[in-house]
């Protein structure tokens, strides 16, 4: 087998930057694969930010944005954007909101200028924010039924209690029913403001057009001082104490599953050996519990954990869909190998260097398409990372030693109080849950899936 | 929008594009085989996806796993089945090249020695838990399965959906794959299509170099198709219930193939009906009168026959017929008048922006070198790119409503309602039929 040549020299296209006198920071970069503008906002205001009894208020606010400006109505709005081939698109994460929209390059100014329009002058009438706000409530009501949303629900709630990261972004069903006109305005008035955020385009122009565009459309509105959403470091979540969590679904032939506990935030002089340890754990095809649970013992399609990387002490989590038989050993061989690679078998030499190599050799692929290269400004912006950060990620990775991603190992996974959320068929299942030292199983069915109150 | 290339074809019959870029140190090398699930017999079905997961598996000269070599040099790779085709792709730094080149062509050459009732015993259990994780355990999971069982007759092609049925599967044997292999997997079945940071000459020298050498297989003949009667127009009314929240409504037409005439007008019209905020089933369902949750409607193109769809689901408290008597009426119109102008110039720019979009990438689904492969398996010609984008070029509001019309009304139509467990079988279409998809 061929072995791979020398790797070859890797620079990211670099950002123009700049600040406009109402504060917003513009930063562009050239990509000339295809003629199109990838333009991305960067609102550090996410689904944190909702107030406590509101879960689900940023979210609707983000999505109520193009229902209407001051000037055109929604179907005015994307009318003219389909005119110029564009993409709208507005994701909520929960220390951010990105909008986006996407365009042909010869419509890039155009694009500048209805994106200013949705984002500053949203109308918020009363009958849209009515439509909305029940499309969304009618969205959560289908998700009762998704045994991967109820998993993911499940687990944030329990892990997080009253946290502001213990609830998905869309919200709940009670919360969103009571979401009016005035909610939405006072979230928007409150953190909608210029020198909070970070315009990003990336695409085929050149940068110094791209600034001279977006200054002329984006430097209005005066200089308003912004407050931060509370500082989610700050605040600890509770210990957890039923760390097994049963939900119902009756004859699911397969079991949805959740492992994990809090990890560290993104700021965590650890990440780049955490990196290194999600890689020989299961951040890739090869890797320890996938090969484990499907190309083993065939239990399932797949099998990933995560480290979800946050302002805040983000989530770590296995996540794995198995066969209802084998709900319990695929839990029991998941927690042995979580316990395993921090003791008895530490990453051997041969899975580090297959985790080094798909983190740095694969790094380039990473930075191919205007869209890729403008959503890594977003992650430069919201961290706050150095201009050099992405250039500097293949070196860190590099100086990552066995020693290191073993400490880490042993300093932050904790297999004895992992947290456990399993969906599946209670008559199958429930029993055997009491024997993997999770402690007796919870039942949480009836105040998860079919409560009018949820 | 161009891709510029070279094509060469071995004298096994191996189709080899290349397409040189090298604004980003990365290759995708992207390869076709011309087989899917139409390939498969009844009785037998789920045989073609269950093979590209023992693709994966090791052959002859590298007997363990393919993801290893290849992720060991910072590679992306992957693969799929569909009712036409099997693709497999990886995106590689430029100097792994070579590597993939090897793993391929083991593969294509090679792989029977390494295969063990193990692994297919393994794989298929994999499979089965990969259709019970997608169409099994989720909401209106096992609607492909009653749609296509409906649209098409018991022995088409397009009949089974490509996860195959589970019975199957468990029939299925160790012997079979040989055969199957020694069919469709060899040169004259295959296409090659690299993109990225490569030298044009150096690439089809080196895969002359691991390719080269392989041998030719007869090309299989697309499978024929079973004769049907006089097409009679009608709805055949069928309604599934499932462990959903809202009902939904599926409608669905069989429509001419992948690149046909009639094939482009009915991407637009898919998009005049439901691309955006301004379309006029959003509108008139969605936004206006709030009748339904969600509304989707796509011209899904195949090699044998296209099936356009309507989909939509009910907002609480209203009922499928309200759904399905504005779509009807809306089709109705634009089956009269046909979209305006500015709707046309619309959604042939979105359409543009979509397919730009789709190529920004060398590789992965639907890549530039997934794209040079689809073009060339399907009409010989990696360059036909340009007669595809002229196709909705010149697309008039006329040729949209004359397809509409054609293809849309007066054909078959099935109209599949899905509605939840605990309500009766009144919340579906009326004289609607049960249907059990398993």
């Amino acid at each position: 087998m061929p072995a791979a040549g020398p790797d070859s020299v890797f620079s990211l296209p670099a950002f123009s930057r700049t600040i406009l006198t109402n504060g917003t920071h513009v930063w562009a970069a050239e990509n000339r694969r295809a003629p199109m503008v990838t333009i991305l906002l960067l609102l550090p205001v996410g689904a944190a930010a909702d107030p406590s009894d509101s879960p689900g208020l940023a979210a609707l606010t983000a999505d109520l944005l193009d229902e209407g400006s001051n000037d055109q109505s929604a179907v005015q709005i994307h009318k003219a954007l389909t005119r110029i081939g564009g993409h709208l698109s507005a994701e909520v994460w929960s220390d951010a909101t990105v909008l986006g929209l996407t365009t042909l390059s010869r419509h890039v100014r155009e694009g500048l200028r209805l994106l200013f329009e949705i984002t500053t002058q949203p109308r918020f009438d009363p009958d849209d924010v009515a439509r909305v706000r029940d499309l969304r409530l009618n969205r959560v009501r289908q998700m009762r039924r998704s045994p991967t949303f109820v998993a993911d629900r499940v687990f944030l709630e329990k892990l997080y209690g009253t946290h502001p990261y213990g609830h998905l972004a869309i919200g709940t069903e009670t919360a969103l029913r009571k979401m009016d006109p005035a909610a939405v305005e006072s979230f928007h008035r409150h953190w909608y403001k210029p020198t909070s955020w970070t315009l990003v385009g990336v695409g085929d122009v050149s940068p110094d057009k791209l600034l001279s565009e977006a200054a002329q459309v984006w430097d209005q509105a005066g200089v308003v001082a912004s407050e931060q959403p509370s500082d989610v470091s700050v605040c600890e979540p509770r210990p957890i104490q039923d760390r097994m969590i049963f939900v119902g679904r009756e004859e699911a032939v397969q079991s949805e599953i959740r492992l994990g506990q809090l990890a560290v935030p993104r700021s965590s002089p650890d990440y780049y050996a955490l990196r290194m340890l999600n890689m020989v754990l299961g951040g890739q095809f090869v890797s320890r519990i996938n090969l484990n649970l499907r190309e083993e013992k065939g239990y399932t399609y797949g099998a990933r954990t995560s480290f979800d990387w946050r302002l805040g002490r983000g989530p770590f989590s296995l996540q794995v869909s198995v066969q209802t038989e084998a709900t319990v050993d695929s839990i029991r061989q998941a927690v042995q190998e979580l316990t395993d690679i921090r003791a008895s078998r530490p990453p051997s030499v041969h899975e580090l260097d297959l985790a080094r190599a798909a983190l740095t050799r694969g790094y380039p692929r990473s930075f191919e398409t205007a869209s890729q290269i403008a959503h890594a400004g977003v992650q430069l912006a919201l961290h706050r990372l150095s201009d050099d950060d992405y250039t500097q990620f293949v070196p860190r990775i590099m100086l990552v030693d066995a020693d290191d991603v073993s400490r880490v190992a042993v300093q932050h996974l904790r297999p004895d109080s992992l947290l456990a959320v399993v969906v599946g068929s209670r008559s199958e299942v429930f029993e055997g849950l009491g024997s993997l030292g999770f402690g007796a199983p919870v039942d949480v069915t009836q105040t998860t899936t079919f409560s009018e109150g949820n | 929008m161009q891709i510029t290339f070279e094509k060469q074809t071995l004298d096994n019959g191996l189709d080899v594009i290349v397409h040189e870029d090298s604004s980003c140190p990365i290759v995708a090398v992207n390869l076709w085989y011309h087989v899917g699930s139409k390939n498969e017999q009844p009785g037998r079905t789920g045989f073609a996806h269950l093979f590209e997961h023992l693709m994966f598996e090791g052959s002859a000269h590298h007997d363990s796993g393919y993801f290893r070599p290849l992720q060991e040099v910072g590679g992306l790779l992957n693969g799929s089945t569909n009712t036409d085709r099997t693709n497999y792709w990886e995106v590689v730094p430029t100097n792994a090249f070579e590597r993939v080149l090897w793993m391929e062509s083991d593969r294509m050459g090679f792989l029977l020695p390494a295969l063990t009732q193990k692994k297919f015993d393994t794989q298929r259990e994999v499979v089965l838990n990969e259709r019970r994780q997608n169409y099994e355990n989720r909401p209106y999971g096992l609607v492909p399965v009653a749609l296509m069982a409906s649209l098409y007759p018991p022995m088409h092609p397009y009949h089974w959906v490509t996860i195959g049925d589970p019975e199957d599967l468990r029939a299925s044997g160790l012997d079979e794959v040989k055969e199957f292999f020694g069919t469709y997997y060899h040169p004259a079945n295959a296409s090659l299509a690299i993109a990225g940071d490569v030298r044009i000459k150096d690439a089809f020298d080196q895969v002359l170099r691991y390719f080269g050498e392989l041998p030719a297989g007869p090309i299989p003949k697309l499978p024929k198709l079973p004769p049907e009667g006089a097409a009679g127009g009608g709805d055949c009314r069928l309604v599934l219930i499932d462990r959903v929240e809202l009902p939904r409504l599926y409608l669905s037409w069989r429509t001419p193939p992948l690149f046909a005439s009639g094939d482009a007008e009915l991407d637009l019209l898919a998009e005049i009906l439901t691309g955006g905020k301004s379309s006029r089933l959003y509108q008139a369902l969605v936004h206006q009168r709030r009748l339904a949750t969600d509304v989707i409607a796509g011209q899904n193109s195949r090699e044998l026959g296209s099936n356009f769809s309507i989909v939509a689901t009910a907002a609480p408290g209203h009922h499928l017929a309200e759904l399905e008597a504005v779509i009807t009426d809306q089709l109705g119109t634009l089956q009269a008048d046909g979209p305006t102008e500015d709707e046309l110039i619309r959604s042939c720019t979105r359409l543009e922006a979509d397919f730009v979009y789709n190529l920004q990438t060398v590789g992965g689904f639907g890549g530039q070198s997934d794209q040079l492969n689809a073009y060339n398996v399907f009409t010989g010609d990696p360059g036909y790119i340009t007669a595809d984008r002229q196709r909705y070029a010149s697309a008039t509001a006329e040729r949209v409503r004359t397809v509409a019309k054609m293809h849309l009304g007066g054909t078959q139509r099935v109209a599949l309602s899905v509605i939840p467990d605990e309500s009766g079988p009144d919340a579906a279409l009326p004289d609607s039929v049960t249907v059990t998809p398993r």
